[in-house]
C-alpha cells in the first residue's frame, strides 16, 4: 500500500516546434518521469514544401535553386550533389577543372556547415563565446560564397555538366588566406571547449549510439563514423577525383556526443588540407562539358550569335532530354549521404525525384537515443546530431 | 526503364538470391553500372534478410526506401529499396512491384528499424500500407490530410479541398494520448493514467486551436 501512496506518473512535455535549440521547426513530444526521459516522439513535416512532388514538374536545370533550399547550411554541397546525379543519369563527365572546384566548394561547404553546427550546439549546451568564434569563420567564408556566386545562401553554383562560370578573379588568394587563417582558428575552438571541464560533463558518455545501432537504423555521415562506422563515400566509392586527395577520415570510438564533436573538428582540418590540395593543382582547361545539348552558351554569344540564342532557347524552354532509365546517386555531404534517386522516362523532366536527406534518418535516431537521459541532455543531443530541417522535411 | 538483357545475373547478390530462394528474383537488370533486382512481393521479407545476413553479401544499411507511381503499368507501384555493404562497398536496388490502386507489402521495420519512418514517409506520400508496421501514420503531411500527394493523379499544385483543415481541440489528445497508452506500457506494469482529459499535457494549446494557417 505504501507503494500506491507515492505513485507518480510521467508528463508529456511539448517541446517545439518554436524552440531555439530544435534548429528549425522540429517538435519533439517527451514523456518525461521527472527530469528522465522516458520516451521521446519526434514529429517532423513542419518545413514540408513538396521538393519530390515539385521535381516531377520541372527541367533538370529549373531544379538546382530547389537544391540550395535542402541542407540551407550547405548549398554548394547539394548543388553539386544534384548536378552529379543528373550528369549519372545522362552519362557525362564533367572536366577536370571543373570537378577540382566542385571538390573546392564542397569542402567549403563542409567546413561552414560544422561550424554552424558545432557552434550552435555549444552554444545551446551554454557557451555562448564560442558561438562567436565560428560564426566570425563562418562569415568569412560566406563572404567567399558570396563573391564566387553572388548569394550567400542561395547559391545555385552547379549546372548540369559543371558550373555557372569559372573561379572570379582574386577568389583563389583570398580561399588561400582564409585557409592559412583557419586552422589557428580551429586551435582556439579546442581550447576553449576540447578540454574543458564543463563541455566534458556534457557530452561525455551522453546520448551514446552503438555502431550495430548506427547501421541498423540507416546512419551516414560524422554522426554514424562517431560511432565507429568506417564509412566515407570519399573514400570508399570516390566521386569528382577525392582519391587524388591525401586526407585521412576520422572516426570515434563510443559514439557519444563528445565524439560527434571531435569527428567534426577534425572534418574541419582534413577539409583545409583537401582545399589547399585542390588550389595547388588546379587544372586548367574548362569548367563545363563540350556538349550543345546540355551546355548553356556563354551569354555574350547569346547576345551576338543567332544560332547560340537558339540553343540557349532550346535548353531553357525545351529542357535536357535524358534517357530512361533511374539511377542512385549519393554523395558525403556535411550532414551525411545526400542521395538522389530519379527516374526517368526520356522526358525533360524526372519522372520521380526522390532525395534521400541524412537529417530525415538522423532525427529518427532521437526515438532510441533519447530515452534515459535528462531533459537537459535532450538539447545536448539534438546538437550533437547537427541536422537541418529543409532537408528532412524536404 | 527495363532493361532485361541479364547481364546483370552475374552479380553475386542475384545468384545468392536464385540459389536460396529459386522463384524469388523476377529480373534483374543493370543500368549506369547499378544492378536492379525485381524481387516478388511474397518474397520480399525473405530476400532482404538473407541480403542483409548473407555474410558473402553483407548489405547491412538501408540507404533508401521509396516508392514510383506507374498508373498505367498493370504493376502499379514499385517499392525500391537502396542497399549498401559497407564491407564489400557496394550498392544494390531491390524492386518489389505491387499490384493494384491500394496495395500493401510486408514492413522490413524487422530487419531494419531505420526503415519505420521511410516506410511512413511511403505510406504518407502514397497510400501503401506496410503490413505489420508498428506505427503506420502519416509524418510529413498534416495527419487529417485526406490524400496521397505523390500518387501522379494528384496535380502538383494540389487540390482545394485538401486545404488546410483546422483540427478539433482534442486533436494532440486523441494522438499521442491513446497512442502512447499501447499495450506495452501496460504490459510493463505501469498504471493506466485514466481518461484522456485525464492525462496531463504541458506547453499544448488546450483551447481553441489556431482558426486558420498554423
Amino acid at each position: 500500500m505504501a507503494e500506491a501512496a507515492i505513485q507518480t506518473r510521467d508528463m508529456l512535455m511539448n517541446m517545439g516546434p518554436s524552440h531555439p535549440s530544435t534548429h528549425g521547426v522540429l517538435r519533439i513530444v517527451l514523456e518525461l518521469d521527472g527530469e528522465t526521459v522516458h520516451r521521446a516522439i519526434p514529429h517532423v513535416g513542419y518545413l514540408h514544401r513538396g521538393y519530390e512532388k515539385l521535381g516531377e514538374d520541372m527541367t533538370y536545370h529549373q531544379y538546382i535553386p530547389y537544391t540550395d533550399r535542402l541542407d540551407y547550411l550547405s548549398p554548394l554541397a547539394n548543388n553539386t550533389a544534384y548536378a552529379l546525379a543528373v550528369e549519372k543519369l545522362l552519362g557525362l563527365d564533367v572536366p577536370p577543372r571543373g570537378k577540382a572546384i566542385r571538390v573546392l566548394i564542397t569542402e567549403l561547404a563542409r567546413i561552414s556547415s560544422h561550424l554552424l553546427g558545432v557552434g550552435t550546439w555549444i552554444m545551446d549546451v551554454g557557451a555562448l563565446t564560442v558561438f562567436f568564434y565560428t560564426f566570425q569563420e563562418r562569415e568569412e567564408l560566406y563572404d567567399i560564397f558570396e563573391m564566387l556566386t553572388g548569394a550567400r545562401l542561395t547559391t545555385s553554383f552547379s549546372r548540369i555538366g559543371g558550373l555557372a562560370f569559372d573561379l572570379p578573379p582574386g577568389f583563389i588568394e583570398r580561399v588561400r588566406a582564409f585557409l592559412d587563417r583557419f586552422p589557428k582558428k580551429i586551435d582556439e575552438l579546442e581550447n576553449l571547449v576540447s578540454q574543458n571541464r564543463i563541455w566534458r560533463d556534457r557530452t561525455v558518455g551522453v546520448g551514446v549510439l552503438p555502431k550495430e545501432k548506427a547501421v541498423a537504423l540507416g546512419l551516414t555521415g560524422p554522426n554514424a563514423r562517431a560511432s565507429g562506422v568506417e564509412w566515407d563515400i570519399r573514400k570508399e566509392q570516390p566521386y569528382l577525383g577525392y582519391e587524388q586527395y591525401d586526407f585521412d577520415v576520422p572516426v570515434g570510438r563510443n559514439g557519444d556526443c563528445y565524439d560527434r564533436y571531435i569527428v567534426r573538428v577534425e572534418e574541419m582540418r582534413q577539409s583545409v588540407k583537401i582545399c589547399r590540395q585542390v588550389l595547388d593543382r588546379l587544372p586548367d582547361g574548362p569548367v563545363n562539358v563540350d556538349d550543345p545539348n546540355v551546355t548553356l552558351p556563354p551569354k555574350e554569344k547569346v547576345y551576338t550569335k543567332m544560332e547560340e540564342l537558339i540553343r540557349h532557347f532550346k535548353i531553357i524552354s525545351g529542357g535536357i532530354r535524358a534517357p530512361m532509365g533511374e539511377i542512385y546517386s549519393a554523395v558525403e555531404n556535411p550532414k551525411g549521404e545526400l542521395g538522389f534517386y530519379i527516374v526517368s522516362t526520356g522526358e525533360p523532366k524526372a519522372y520521380r525525384m526522390r532525395i534521400r536527406s541524412p537529417s530525415f534518418v538522423s532525427i529518427q535516431a532521437l526515438e532510441w537515443m533519447l530515452p534515459g537521459y535528462r531533459m537537459a541532455d535532450v538539447v545536448c543531443i539534438i546538437g550533437s546530431l547537427d541536422f537541418v530541417m529543409g532537408e528532412c522535411d524536404r | 526503364m527495363s532493361d532485361p538483357t541479364g547481364r546483370g545475373d552475374d552479380h553475386p547478390a542475384a545468384q545468392r538470391l536464385r540459389e536460396r530462394f529459386p522463384e524469388a528474383v523476377r529480373a534483374v537488370e543493370t543500368h549506369a553500372g547499378e544492378t536492379t533486382l525485381v524481387v516478388r512481393r511474397e518474397d520480399v521479407l525473405a530476400a532482404l534478410a538473407a541480403l542483409r545476413d548473407d555474410p558473402a553479401l553483407d548489405y547491412a544499411l538501408l540507404a533508401d526506401l521509396t516508392a514510383v507511381d506507374f498508373p498505367s503499368e498493370p504493376e502499379r507501384f514499385r517499392i525500391v529499396y537502396q542497399l549498401l555493404s559497407l564491407s564489400r562497398r557496394d550498392r544494390l536496388r531491390v524492386r518489389v512491384p505491387l499490384s493494384g490502386d491500394w496495395p500493401s507489402v510486408p514492413t522490413c521495420t524487422g530487419i531494419w528499424p531505420g526503415a519505420r519512418w521511410l516506410e511512413r514517409e511511403v505510406y504518407d506520400m502514397f497510400g501503401i500500407r506496410f503490413d505489420g508496421h508498428p506505427d503506420l501514420r502519416r509524418i510529413l503531411m498534416p495527419e487529417e490530410y485526406r490524400s496521397f500527394p505523390l500518387r501522379k493523379e494528384y496535380p502538383v499544385r494540389g487540390r482545394p479541398e485538401d486545404d488546410y483543415v483546422a483540427p478539433p481541440p482534442t486533436w494532440d489528445l486523441e494522438i499521442y494520448g491513446d497512442w502512447l497508452r499501447t499495450e506495452e506500457k501496460i504490459r510493463a506494469g505501469k498504471e493506466d493514467p485514466g481518461g484522456p482529459g485525464d492525462f496531463p499535457l504541458m506547453g499544448e494549446p488546450k483551447a481553441e486551436p489556431p482558426a486558420e494557417g498554423a
